[in-house]
């Protein structure tokens, strides 16, 4: 399939049920696929994420025909704009045209990954027949990896696409529920926020998919009491390795069993470390893992810990115990920085609809003394209403805060 | 009353830490003595300028190391704005 254009993928998958839905307007894939007809050949061509048509048209038209597909995110400014562009330029031609994705960047300049679409697509759902009954809302932007994965399976698998234009989640949620959306890829953080949103228990969900984040046994639980019949898996998936691997056992982490082998293996400093079919070299996901007997559990970054006078501790080893706890809807840990201690570890909660900030508060209190040594406990606690996500949809973690 | 948000965040931070205070604190409790550690102090500093909006420490000219509980809390009535 290496030499599969993205216009001949889609011809091969169209199915009654494929259709494209951006905001409120219906488009039928098979004209869109008669009036983008290959234009001709070109070195290097931006691709703005919205309008949502418009991008999908642009990938339509210049697969196969330009040297290499620049995708701009929504959030890409004219600055970074002309930075991507520079470094798209400067990348040497292949054989094949050239998806380049940039890494979602939460410290520096965006990183641009160079993949085709045959890597893109390998790991695919190709079974037409399921695909027809399947309605994907796209919540994440599809000029990033895991938005974009969703526009391809898709579209590629005989589904229908539905975009949801508009700022407001509660909007977004309510087009989906107009379009019959019943397949929703989110990032954890994404999904607790729309467990808070009345609405979500209207749409028919048959598939979730949870990614961007590690995966905590909560949000997990929470989902299969919501839709007890979707099929719930979490994947894992890396920019820079292309590869990934979803779960699908309902429970967080993943099978020790799936460990050691030629794609995936623990590093000397505890990280995930992935190869690709594609390549030589072991990549570093900075991704700490911890292994029982049984299970392999996600423990943050490898570069995200927080040092409380000398004593290091991963954020998200206090935020999945937070999230357990009674009235807590999303936490969110982090290091403040303090003269005496370093750092203090700080937790902003968004507290369940009914549930009072001193009990909650106090309950946490009482939780966290029982089952950790004091420096781990949030020394500092505070109700948010929100939790801030990243454009690429996951927690903002930063290395280090003011104190304001 | 300064003295009174003081025992009360001293009180949090004691619950957050795991440790016991001294049944009665008065003005001549030792700062030292009082079942605090250092954890517990950086605690109720960092707590105390989010609940009062100032951290005296980092306004002082020259560091001023309070003994007792008294000077604690004169040290934060010195520094409280107008």
């Amino acid at each position: 399939m290496t030499n599969t254009s993205f216009r001949a993928q889609l011809q091969q998958a169209l199915t009654p049920q494929s259709q494209l839905v951006t905001g409120v307007n219906q488009h039928n894939l098979a004209e869109l696929l008669a009036a983008n007809l290959v234009t001709e050949n070109t070195e290097l061509v931006s691709i703005p994420s919205q309008p949502a048509l418009d991008f999908i048209q642009s990938l339509l038209r210049y697969d196969g025909a330009a040297s290499k597909l620049l995708l701009l995110p929504a959030t890409t400014d004219a600055e970074l704009t002309t930075q991507l562009q520079q470094q798209a330029a400067a990348l040497p031609t292949k054989a094949h045209t050239q998806w380049l994705l940039a890494t979602s960047g939460t410290t520096g300049t965006p990183k641009l990954i160079s993949h085709s679409l045959h890597s893109l697509t390998a790991q695919l759902q190709r079974n037409l027949t399921k695909g027809a009954e399947l309605r994907w809302g796209l919540l994440y932007d599809p000029a990033r990896f895991a938005g974009l994965q969703v526009v391809l399976q898709a579209l590629c698998g005989g589904s229908a696409l539905v975009i949801p234009t508009g700022e407001s989640l509660t909007d977004q949620l309510q087009q989906l529920i107009d379009a019959q959306v019943n397949a929703l890829s989110a990032t954890p953080s994404l999904w607790r926020k729309l467990l808070m949103l009345p609405g979500l228990s209207d749409l028919p969900l048959r598939q979730i998919t949870l990614g961007g984040e590690s995966t905590d046994q909560q949000t997990l639980n929470a989902l299969k009491q919501h839709f007890p019949r979707a099929k719930i898996r979490h994947i894992y998936a890396s920019t820079e390795a292309g590869v990934g691997f979803s779960v699908a056992d309902g429970l967080a982490g993943f099978p020790a069993s799936w460990l050691n082998n030629k794609t995936r293996k623990l590093s000397a400093d505890s990280t995930l470390l992935l190869r690709s079919s594609e390549q030589d070299q072991w990549l570093d996901t900075g991704d700490l893992i911890a292994v029982t007997s049984d299970r392999v559990y996600f423990q943050g970054r490898l570069n995200g810990t927080i040092n409380v006078g000398g004593n290091k501790l991963q954020p998200e080893f206090i935020e999945s115990f937070l999230l357990q706890q009674s009235g807590v809807a999303d936490a969110y840990v982090y290091g403040q920085p303090n003269k005496m201690m370093g750092n203090l570890v700080a937790a902003d909660v968004v507290l369940q609809s009914g549930h009072t900030k001193e009990a909650v508060f106090k309950a946490i209190r009482e939780a966290c003394r029982n089952q950790f040594t004091a420096w781990q406990c949030p020394a500092l606690l505070r109700q948010v209403d929100d939790i801030k996500t990243s454009p690429a949809g996951k927690k903002i973690r930063q290395q280090a805060r003011t104190t304001e | 009353m300064m003295r009174d948000t003081i025992l009360t965040l001293m009180n949090e931070a004691a619950e957050t830490t795991g440790a016991e205070l001294q049944p009665t604190i008065d003005k001549n409790t030792v700062l030292l003595e009082s079942g605090l550690d250092s954890l517990g102090f950086a605690i109720l500093v960092a707590r105390l300028e989010e609940e009062l909006g100032y951290d005296p420490f980092s306004l002082m000219d020259e560091p001023v190391y309070p003994r007792t509980f008294g000077e604690f809390v004169a040290i934060y009535e010195r520094f409280a704005p107008e």
